[in-house]
């Protein structure tokens, strides 16, 4: 019997492992014999070192498929450089708060069960740990009122898809009987040969659907609530929440809930009517993201509604319902994930000399040019724009939508990617070119960008402070990989093929 | 209670034990299953030990270090244990030693 853990061996791991850790911060974090230490960087070390153990447990013979194991992987490699941006941060913050380090590891235990999950009862079990450490995580800078409030946001709106998402899952238990995954496609395709219709199935799959586009901060569900309190809940939250917590919310949850839906959707007969859903929040997710992101002053909020956009594209991966669609989808969930981590490296280290603004970034390339040159490099990744990996992963998206005859969506993400371009060379011209004048007169600059680098004069001096070794090690290692992937795509590719070809068998 | 586990991944080497006690498989413990928890353990408490280098709680934080190395390293030997023992690693030392 004992034996029937072992499938699940990473995860019984990890939540033993936050346990001893969190045993160890609040023994010796109250320690009067060694005078109440900080614990941020060692709790950090020892979580880092606990995602790198689970590393090993892999094989793909406890693994259910491919796709799983992809996912897992990819997933434990994001938590491990959210951790290691936070060795710092936090003391330059003034932010000695070990539990949030504690905190990152167990909502990756939960969405390692999430990816997983077979069945809507599991599925479900692991979305609520995981969101619940959520709102606690981005809440955890207890003396900012704007982390207090991203927290708050985070509950408050984070509750309302579970219900949908849970209420979506009984209708389909009531129509059918089932909850697995692998019974349900035996129903659903019994129904799709007869030609059976059923309101409940159809209406419980449309329920889950709507739930994980909420989580997954989709258009228009993000600006539905909108509507109502006239707030923008995704980058209200990635604003108020500490740097590394913000990065972790940006590719965690995307990775697990884009996993879980892509595992949905193929199980749940795909249907036009889904799938036309999934395009339109595609679409606007894709406009949106672009243009919400052009009026911005501020450095973090761009890059949460750069990700809630390049969510959008990503989810053209699994729209498409093809392998070729899933095969973009884990081909843009890696490269997405590289090119977050990269980018909140940046912020997190330009942030420890009270960074905020855009018009900051004025004397970057003046005082720390390898930063702004990194940061250019990320942003025009972001912005797709060749021969860097974001094109690499934009391009096979489009292709994926072309492939199954979704001729309207690859044109409006090239349109929105122009226009990202517009709002992503805001951020290094401005770093290059300083000054809120030259935020305006952008444009113009973005193609006079090397003579302005070399020759213009910055409005705003700022002496920014060395990168730590750790920041610049992880900024080495995605950086590296978002220049050189397009010399040779081939295993990305070929790896991601074969798991999405697991997917469907 | 179904312990099959085998259900969802068929085992691509010889079967000695589809479902062995926990007593078996640490007996299995090969050189390398010994190494590997050593290495972990050890690499666990090196990082657990340099970590606390800096907040000034160099023992306390070496012995977490070692503790989660000690359960990785345990746990990770435990699975290729019991993955030759059912198959699903190469098993070529414990048939011999099962055909004698």
């Amino acid at each position: 019997m004992f034996n029937l853990f072992l499938a699940v061996s990473p995860e019984i791991f990890i939540i033993n492992a936050t346990s001893i850790l969190l045993i160890h911060g609040v023994v010796f974090s109250t320690s009067k014999k060694y005078d109440y230490p900080p614990l941020v960087s060692n709790v950090g070390w020892l979580g880092l070192l606990s995602v790198t153990i689970a590393h090993f447990f892999w094989n793909n013979l406890f693994r259910r498929d491919n796709f799983t194991y992809f996912c897992q992987i990819l997933l434990l490699l994001s938590t491990a450089g959210t951790i290691s941006m936070c060795f710092d941060s936090s003391e330059q913050e003034r932010f000695d708060a070990f539990e949030f380090i504690v905190l990152i590891p167990l909502p990756t235990r939960s969405m390692l069960f999430m990816i997983s999950a077979h069945d809507s009862i599991a599925m479900y079990l692991a979305i609520e740990p995981q969101s619940l450490c959520f709102y606690v995580i981005a809440a955890s800078k207890r003396k900012s009122e704007f982390s207090t409030e991203a927290g708050s946001k985070y509950l408050i709106l984070g509750a309302f898809p579970s219900g949908i998402l849970l209420f979506g899952c009984s209708m389909i238990y009531g129509s059918t009987g089932a909850t697995h995954f692998d019974q349900l496609a035996k129903i659903l395709t019994g129904y799709e040969i007869t030609g059976a219709r059923s309101s409940g199935i159809f209406m419980g799959i449309l329920f889950i659907a709507v739930g994980f586009l909420f989580k997954i901060t989709a258009v228009p569900f993000r600006a539905a609530i909108s509507l109502l309190t006239l707030y923008m809940w995704a980058p209200d939250i990635y604003e108020g929440s500490p740097t590394p917590v913000t990065a972790f919310l940006s590719i965690a949850p995307k990775i697990s809930i884009s996993a879980n839906i892509s595992r949905v959707s193929i199980y749940g007969s795909y249907g036009a009517t889904l799938q036309q859903i999934f395009f339109f929040c595609s679409i606007a997710s894709m406009i949106l993201g672009a243009l919400a992101a052009m009026a911005q002053t501020k450095v973090k909020r761009p890059l949460a509604h750069s990700s809630i956009g390049h969510v959008g594209y990503i989810r053209t991966g699994f729209s498409c319902g093809t392998i070729e669609g899933i095969q973009a989808l884990l081909i843009g969930l890696f490269i997405y994930a590289l090119m977050t981590i990269d980018a909140f490296a940046i912020v997190s280290a330009l942030r420890q000399t009270r960074v905020k603004y855009i018009a900051d970034l004025g004397a970057l390339a003046k005082t720390n040019p390898i930063s702004a040159i990194t940061f250019s490099i990320t942003m025009f990744s972001y912005a797709g724009i060749p021969p860097l990996a974001g094109f690499c992963s934009k391009f096979y998206l489009f292709f994926a939508a072309l492939g199954c005859g979704a001729y309207f969506l690859a044109p409006v993400g090239v349109v929105t990617s122009v226009i990202g371009c517009w709002a992503a060379g805001r951020l290094p011209r401005v770093s290059q070119f300083g000054g809120p004048k030259a935020v305006l007169r952008a444009p113009f600059y973005y193609i006079r960008l090397a003579k302005r680098m070399f020759f213009d004069t910055p409005r705003t001096w700022i002496l920014y402070e060395p990168m730590d070794r750790d920041k610049s090690l992880l900024l080495a290692m995605t950086s590296s990989f978002i220049t050189s992937s397009f010399l040779y795509p081939s295993p990305l590719f070929s790896v991601t093929h074969q798991m999405a070809l697991s997917s469907y068998l | 209670m179904n312990t099959d586990i085998t259900a969802s991944a068929k085992p691509e080497y010889p079967v000695l034990d589809r479902n062995p006690p926990f007593t078996r498989v640490v007996g299995n413990f090969s050189t390398l299953d010994y190494l590997r928890f050593v290495t972990i353990t050890g690499v666990s408490v090196t990082v657990g030990y340099l970590s606390g280098i800096k907040p000034g709680i160099k023992g306390p934080s070496m012995v977490t270090g070692g503790l989660i190395g000690l359960m990785g390293g345990f746990m990770y030997a435990y699975q290729n244990s019991a993955g030759r023992i059912m198959g699903f690693f190469p098993n070529e030392d414990e048939v011999a030693r099962y055909k004698k």
